[in-house]
């Protein structure tokens, strides 16, 4: 095995056990650290037995192995896509809650604040 | 002049200090504002600080909110807009918690609501005859944003990322819902426009920050443009159709 391809092969166990003690730390649901897990596992196959890169590709009758990598990197930032579209929205979601937090801890705490919130008032 | 805006039946405004580890200065700032506009509702949004800025506003005789998790400039100005919104006020002034502001116009940008009806009035630095402390990075920002804004908004503004602003209940109508949370000061003009709302910008007097330093400095420069320039755009794709000049009111 070439040097380019132990240290692909490395970095490929490397991912796979970093997403693993994210789970096990629950860092990662497991529906979002199924594509890592995969991701992980086909980097460390491929870099050890390169011809299956091959294979592949002929078996989805792309022929050519860079037309095929290709197609993995569309297929992966579709992926991506959607967790950063699942991340924004979460953002968005937490945005509204912590505002919404900080204004009724307001609303329980105010008679411990200096003044009433109403309009034209002393706060 | 400053007493109508604190008498009974005049109209309601309420000032907001959004304020992240601003230990230093934000109780003089507080103290500042209490002195310029007697009576006025001070509510100071803490945005999760890691100092001591909450207890300090709240010693300070400022209503403190707190939130739970750091959101940002944006999320935190929302925040007092939507207070501002849910608890009835005509308007509400958002001034920086870093003391660069001089409250002593506040009742001049509650004035110039009143007068021009615009939705949103902008104290700039750059209007007025005193001095402005921006870095010379910051100048050229601000220069290239003057441009770009011109250019695409078809507006023309002096001080496009001045924090010191008064808005009116139409606009906190909107802001309460959709507000841009990273870099709020460049891409509300444009929400603005979209909205077909107004804004007037009249001159304030800028001070040296009292302590501690811009969130945007170095570096962050970039970052900051790069993604104003996109979220200007972003908003500009949003557009329904094709909307008309901005009805800018002018001095």
């Amino acid at each position: 095995m070439s040097r380019y391809r132990a240290a692909v092969a490395i970095f490929g166990l490397v991912l796979g056990v970093a997403v693993l003690r994210s789970l096990r730390r629950a860092h990662i649901r497991i529906e979002y650290s199924s594509i890592w897990i995969l991701s992980a596992g086909s980097i460390v196959v491929v870099a050890v037995w390169p011809g299956l890169l091959t294979s592949a590709a002929a078996l989805l009758g792309i022929g050519d192995e860079t037309f095929f990598l290709l197609f993995m990197t569309i297929v992966f930032s579709f992926l991506m896509f959607r967790l950063s579209l699942a991340v924004s929205r979460l953002k968005d979601d937490n945005t509204v809650l912590v505002q919404r937090v900080a204004m009724l801890e307001y609303e329980l705490n105010k008679s411990s604040q200096p003044g009433p919130p109403k309009p034209g008032e002393r706060l | 002049m400053i007493e109508q805006f604190s008498l009974p039946g005049s109209r309601r405004f309420l000032v907001i200090i959004p304020a992240w580890n601003e230990e230093l200065s934000v109780g003089g700032v507080i103290a500042s504002v209490r002195e310029a506009v007697p009576g006025a509702p001070v509510i100071v949004i803490d945005d999760c600080s890691e100092d001591a800025t909450a207890s300090v506003a709240a010693a300070a005789g400022a209503t403190t909110i707190r939130l739970p998790c750091h959101l940002g400039l944006g999320g935190c100005v929302q925040t007092g807009y939507k207070f501002g919104f849910e608890h009835g006020f005509d308007y509400v002034i958002r001034i920086d918690a870093d003391g660069q502001h001089d409250p002593k116009d506040i009742p001049r940008i509650v004035e110039a609501l009143e007068e021009t009806g615009c939705e949103m009035v902008i104290g700039s630095r750059y209007l007025g005859p005193d001095g402005h402390f921006t870095s010379f990075l910051r100048r050229v920002g601000i220069v290239f944003l003057r441009l770009l804004l011109r250019g695409l908004l078809s507006a023309s503004i002096r001080d496009p990322t001045s924090g010191f602003v008064g808005v009116n209940r139409r606009a906190l109508a909107v802001f309460e819902r959709v507000f841009p949370l990273s870099y709020p000061e460049i891409e509300i003009l444009a929400v603005l426009q979209r909205r077909r709302f107004r804004f007037h910008e009249i001159p304030t007097t800028m001070f040296r920050r009292q302590a501690g330093r811009s969130s945007i400095a170095g570096w962050k420069h970039l970052h900051y443009l790069t993604c104003v320039v996109l979220g200007v755009f972003i908003n500009v794709l949003k557009y329904d159709g094709p909307a008309p000049p901005p009805r800018q009111v002018r001095d």
